[in-house]
C-alpha cells in the first residue's frame, strides 16, 4: 500500500468488459455510456469485544446505458465471464428499449476529457490489517471503562472505468477505509466513526475513546421532557440532515415531488450562516470521482451560499430539461452528491454550548423518516448519548428523544455552526460522505411517548 | 438462468481441503425488468442480470464470508485462499468459537407457484400496466407521481459440507409509487408498495389500480374535510396496515436473536428482550404475533432458508408473552436449540443473516365493524407515512396519513397527521380486541452491514386498543 496516483488514463484502460459490451451492441444504438466498477472489499464486524465475522469480496459489474432515437434503456450486468451471456443480456436490453415509449433523451457529454484527478489513493487498501484497527478501537473503549464494544471496519479498493459513444474513455481508482464503533456501559452508550481514503488516516483510538467517553457520560439517563428546545446536533446527526438537504437538491427529486427545495432556486432556504458545497473530488472524501456515470467531469457545485439555494444537481437529461448544463452528478436517472461539505463556522463547540440556556445535545441519531418529502416534514430518533444543556452547561443524560421537525424550518433556524468538523458516513443513516460541523438549531420540537 | 452448480460443489470441496470445518456455497442469480414513470414520462427501460457465488467457511472457530462473480475455478481458489487467510489473521479476535446448530441434511428443489412464467413478460406489457396505473392519477389533485413496476426472478443453488443441497426459484412482482397531491398551497404525499411472489399473474393479483384510485379519493377528502384534535388519551382502532408495521417493528425485530445477543449493536441495534427473557410479558392476552415464510404468494415466501434449513411458521408473541426468537444456525447453537430457518441473504454478495419473512398479528374473531361500533370516543388510523422506532425497539411512532375521529361508534371526519407515539409494552398491553380480517402489506426490510433490503409482508387484522395518547404534527 502507499500513496499512488489514482491512475486515471485517457484511452488505455483495464476495463476489458467494456469492449465486449460495445461489440455486443454493434451499431444498433445511437449513444451508449458504459461504466465498469471493479470492487475489492474487506470487512470485519465485531460485537461484545470480539470478532463476529469477516467478509471479503471481489466483484466486477458493468452499468449499461443506451439510447436510440428518443428511446433509452439502462441496466447492470455482473455475469461477465461468458460472452454468450453478455450477448443475451444486450439483446434483452435493446429489445426493452425498442418496446419502450419515446422520452427525453439528451446528448451525452462529448469529447476526450483530460480528467483532473486529485491524488488521494491508498492502492491495495482492501488487504490492510483490519484486525489491528478493530483491536485498537476496542482496547481504547475498554480502557475508558466500556463493558461492551461493537462495530465494523471496512476497506475498499474500487476501480471505475468509463467508455462512451462520444469518445470518453478513462479509468480511475479509489480507496476508502471506515471504522464504526459503539461503546456500551450499563445503560449508556456512545458511537463514533473514523473515515479516510487511506488506512493510515483511520484513528481507531480517538474514535474508540470518543464513543467510550460518551458511554460513560450517559449513565443514569432520565426520560426527556417533550417540548421546544434549542438542539445542538453533533456531526453524526447534522451529517444525516445535511445529506437529506444535498439529496433534495437533485433535479430528479425536485421534478418528482420528492424535494422541499422545489421552486427555491435563488431563494432563501437556510440560515445565512449555512453554506453547502458538493465536491466531486476532495482530499479525504471517500465519495470522490473524477467522472460521473455519463462521462462528465465532476466538479465543485455550490448548493447553498449564505442561505440562498444556488444550484440543483444535474445530469445531462435533467440539465437539458432545465435549460442548463450538467453539474457532473449523474446518476443516469437521479443525480446525486459525491461529497457534501458544510462550511465551518466561527465558534468552538464549547462556546456554542456555553451560549445555550435550555437545550439538548444529540450525539447520534437513526431511523429518519418523512411524513412528506415535498414539505420536508420528518422525525428522527436520538441514539446513544444525549444530554440536557442548561444555562451553558451539560447537566443531565437523557433518553427517549425524538426530533420532530421539518427540514425548511430546521435549516432556516440554524443559530450557530461550529469550527470543528468531521467526515461522517455510517450504516443506514449517512450513505453519502459529509464533512459536517455541529449545528445549533433554534426551537426544535422534541417528542417522546407520554 | 444458468447456475454453474459444479463450481459451487467445487468451492465446498476446496474449502474443506483447506481446513474449513464447515463450508457452504450459494449461487444466487437475479434477473430484473423495471418500468419507472416520473410524472407519466418513462425513465430508461431497466434490465439487470446479476449473480455470483457466496461462501461461508468456519475455520478454527472463526466464521468468514466471501463472494465473487468471476465464475471460474481459479477465482474460486483465490477466494478460498483469501478467506482462510483472513480467518487465520483474525484468530485472536475470534475469542469464542462460532458454532452451528445441528440440522437435518436436506436435498430439495422448490419453486414458488408460477402460473405464467415471469420470463414471458415483455417490457411492452409491463410498461402498459404502469401507464394504466399512472392514468389513474391524471386530471386530479395529483401533481407529481412516481410509478414503478418490476419483475424479478431469483434462482439459487445452496450446497454445504454436511451434504445439504437446495435449489430454488422465486419470481416476484413489485409495485412502488409515490403520489403527491396539491390543493390551495397544501401538500399531501403517499408512498405505496405492493409485492407478491408468483408469475405474471401476480401483477393482476396485487390489484394496484383499485388501491391507487382509492388513495386519490382519500387525499381529496383529507384536503376538504380534515380537522385537528386535542392531544389526549383515546381508544385507538388500527387497520391491518398499521397492525402489520407495529408487529414488524416492535415484535419481529426485537425477536431476532442476533440483536438479542448484541451482534447488531453498532448497526441495526439491540432489543428490549434480554438474552434469558424468553416468556417475558409485554402485552395483553390478545397480543399474538407470528412470522410465517411459507404463506403462498407472500412477498417474503421461502421453503428453505439460506442455510438450507426447512422453513415453518414461528409464534413470536403468544398471549402477550415472548414465545420464540428468530434464529439462524449460529444463534440457535448458542441457545442449544435448532434453527427456525430465519437466515436470508438478499444477493450473492450478502451474508445470510437473521430476517423476518411475513410478520403479522394473528386474527381474532370479531367483525372489524364491531371494533369501530363499540368505540365511543376514539381514533381510527388506516394508513401511515412517517414511522420510526428506537434501536432497542421500545419507543415507536406512527403518523397517520388516513385517520379519522370515531364518535359513538361512527367514523367521522379525517384527522390530518395524527401521531401515535407509544412504548412497546404500553402498546401491546393496551390491545383489547382483534378482528377476523387478516390482510397483508408489502415492505422492504433493511438490516445488515453492508445493508440488505429484503422483501417481507407485514400484516394483521383490525385491532382495538384501550386509551393511548394521540396528538398531531
Amino acid at each position: 500500500m502507499g500513496d499512488k496516483s489514482n491512475l486515471v488514463s485517457n484511452g488505455i484502460t483495464a476495463a476489458v468488459y467494456l469492449d465486449k459490451v460495445v461489440r455486443a451492441l454493434g451499431d444498433r444504438v445511437d449513444q451508449y455510456s458504459l461504466l465498469q466498477v471493479e470492487n475489492r472489499e474487506s470487512m470485519l464486524r465485531f460485537a461484545n469485544n470480539e470478532a463476529t465475522t469477516v467478509n471479503y469480496g471481489h466483484t466486477v459489474a458493468v452499468q449499461v446505458y443506451i439510447t436510440k432515437g428518443k428511446k433509452k434503456a439502462l441496466g447492470v450486468i455482473s455475469e461477465l465471464s461468458n460472452d454468450a451471456i453478455i450477448s443475451t443480456y444486450i439483446e434483452q436490453l435493446i429489445e426493452a428499449m425498442r418496446l419502450s415509449e419515446r422520452s427525453d433523451v439528451s446528448t451525452l457529454p462529448g469529447g476526450r476529457h483530460r480528467f483532473h484527478v486529485l491524488k488521494d489513493l491508498d492502492a491495495g487498501i482492501s488487504n490492510g490489517d483490519m484486525f489491528s484497527i478493530a483491536k485498537q478501537g476496542i482496547d481504547a473503549c475498554l480502557e475508558v471503562g466500556s463493558e461492551r464494544v461493537a462495530g465494523s471496519v471496512m476497506m475498499e479498493d474500487t476501480r471505475f472505468s468509463i467508455l462512451t459513444s462520444s469518445g470518453t474513455r478513462a479509468t480511475e481508482e479509489r480507496s476508502s477505509a471506515m471504522l464504526s464503533i459503539r461503546a456500551i456501559k450499563n445503560k449508556g452508550s456512545g458511537a463514533a466513526v473514523s473515515i479516510s481514503t487511506h488506512l493510515s488516516g483511520l484513528d481507531p483510538v480517538t474514535a474508540g475513546k470518543t464513543a467510550a467517553i460518551n458511554a460513560k457520560k450517559s449513565q443514569d439517563p432520565v426520560k426527556v421532557e417533550p417540548g421546544i428546545y434549542d438542539v445542538l446536533l453533533a456531526p453524526s446527526v447534522s451529517a444525516s440532515l445535511i445529506q437529506l438537504f444535498g439529496s433534495a437538491a437533485s433535479a430528479f427529486s425536485v421534478e418528482a415531488g420528492l424535494s422541499f427545495l422545489a421552486g427555491k432556486l435563488g431563494k432563501h432556504t437556510a440560515s445565512e450562516l449555512f453554506n453547502l458545497v458538493d465536491y466531486g473530488q476532495i482530499k479525504g472524501g471517500i465519495g470522490s470521482r473524477a467522472f460521473d456515470d455519463e462521462g462528465s467531469p465532476t466538479g465543485i457545485t455550490s448548493i447553498v451560499k449564505d442561505g440562498i439555494l444556488t444550484h440543483y444537481l444535474h445530469n445531462s437529461t435533467t440539465a437539458e430539461k432545465a435549460n442548463t448544463v450538467s453539474t457532473g452528478n449523474a446518476g443516469i436517472i437521479d443525480p446525486s452528491p459525491w461529497n457534501l461539505v458544510a462550511e465551518r463556522g466561527s465558534e468552538p463547540v464549547d462556546h456554542i454550548i456555553g451560549s445555550i440556556k435550555k437545550g439538548i445535545l444529540l450525539t447520534n441519531n437513526w431511523y429518519t423518516r418523512f411524513q412528506n418529502y415535498r414539505t420536508g416534514e420528518f422525525s428522527t430518533l436520538g441514539r446513544d448519548a444525549a444530554f440536557i444543556i442548561s444555562n451553558g452547561k451539560i447537566t443531565q443524560s437523557i433518553h427517549g428523544s425524538r426530533l420532530s421537525d421539518d427540514l425548511p424550518r430546521l435549516f432556516e433556524s440554524i443559530k450557530s455552526i461550529s469550527k470543528e468538523r468531521a467526515w461522517i458516513k455510517w450504516w443506514g443513516e449517512v450513505t453519502i460522505p459529509v464533512l459536517a460541523p455541529y449545528l445549533l438549531v433554534k426551537d426544535s420540537r422534541i417528542t417522546t411517548p407520554t | 438462468m444458468n447456475l454453474n452448480t459444479d463450481l459451487a460443489d467445487y468451492a465446498v470441496i476446496k474449502s474443506s481441503e483447506r481446513g474449513g470445518t464447515y463450508s457452504e456455497a450459494r449461487l444466487q442469480a437475479q434477473q430484473e425488468m423495471g418500468v419507472l414513470l416520473k410524472n407519466g414520462a418513462p425513465e430508461p427501460a431497466i434490465i439487470t442480470m446479476t449473480g455470483g457465488l457466496a461462501m461461508r467457511i468456519s475455520y478454527k472457530g472463526g466464521l468468514v464470508f466471501g463472494y465473487t462473480n468471476a465464475m471460474d475455478r481459479r477465482s474460486i481458489d483465490q477466494l478460498v485462499d483469501k478467506l482462510i487467510k483472513q480467518a487465520k489473521a483474525g484468530v485472536t479476535l475470534f475469542r469464542r468459537p462460532i458454532n452451528f446448530s445441528k440440522q437435518d441434511v436436506s436435498i430439495a428443489k422448490w419453486e414458488a407457484e408460477e402460473r405464467e412464467r415471469m420470463e414471458n413478460l415483455n417490457y411492452e406489457t409491463l410498461l402498459a400496466k404502469a401507464v394504466t396505473l399512472d392514468e389513474m392519477c391524471k386530471g386530479s389533485i395529483i401533481k407529481q407521481r412516481i410509478i414503478s413496476l418490476e419483475s424479478n426472478i431469483e434462482e439459487k443453488y445452496f450446497v454445504n459440507s454436511e451434504g445439504t443441497i437446495i435449489r430454488s426459484r422465486v419470481p416476484r412482482a413489485s409495485f412502488f409509487g409515490i403520489i403527491t397531491a396539491h390543493s390551495e398551497g397544501s401538500v399531501l404525499q403517499r408512498v405505496l408498495q405492493h409485492g407478491e411472489v408468483g408469475g405474471i399473474e401476480a401483477f393482476e393479483r396485487m390489484n394496484v389500480g383499485e388501491k391507487i384510485s382509492k388513495e386519490v379519493k382519500i387525499m381529496a377528502r383529507i384536503f376538504d374535510k380534515s380537522v385537528k384534535i386535542e392531544e389526549g388519551k383515546r381508544n385507538v382502532v388500527v387497520s391491518p396496515e398499521i397492525a402489520g408495521i407495529m408487529a414488524h417493528e416492535s415484535v419481529g425485530h426485537p425477536s431476532e436473536a442476533d440483536r438479542i445477543l448484541g451482534r447488531e449493536a453498532a448497526q441495526a441495534g439491540e432489543s428490549y428482550i434480554g438474552k434469558d427473557e424468553m416468556g417475558m410479558k409485554i402485552g395483553s392476552e390478545e397480543a399474538c404475533v407470528s412470522d410465517d415464510p411459507t404463506i403462498p404468494h407472500s412477498y417474503g415466501f421461502y421453503l428453505f432458508d439460506d442455510e438450507g434449513v426447512g422453513a415453518y411458521k414461528r409464534a413470536l408473541l403468544n398471549r402477550g408473552r415472548i414465545s420464540e426468537f428468530l434464529h439462524n444456525r449460529e444463534t440457535s447453537a448458542e441457545y442449544g436449540t435448532a434453527s427456525n430457518a430465519s437466515a436470508r441473504a438478499s444477493a450473492y454478495d450478502r451474508e445470510p443473516i437473521i430476517r423476518m419473512a411475513n410478520t403479522y398479528v394473528e386474527p381474532g374473531d370479531a367483525d372489524p365493524e364491531e371494533l369501530l361500533a363499540e368505540t365511543k370516543d376514539g381514533v381510527y388510523i388506516k394508513s401511515f407515512m412517517e414511522w420510526n422506532i428506537d434501536d432497542r425497539r421500545l419507543n415507536q411512532r406512527y403518523v397517520g396519513h388516513e385517520a379519522y375521529i370515531i364518535k359513538n361508534g361512527a367514523v367521522g371526519l379525517p384527522i390530518r397527521n395524527l401521531v401515535l407515539e407509544v412504548n412497546t409494552p404500553t402498546l401491546w398491553s393496551s390491545l383489547e380486541r382483534r378482528a377476523n380480517d387478516l390482510e397483508f402489506s408489502s415492505a422492504t426490510c433493511g438490516k445488515g452491514d453492508p445493508e440488505q433490503g429484503i422483501p417481507v409482508w407485514t400484516g394483521g387484522p383490525h385491532l382495538k386498543f384501550g386509551p393511548l395518547m394521540v396528538t398531531h404534527r
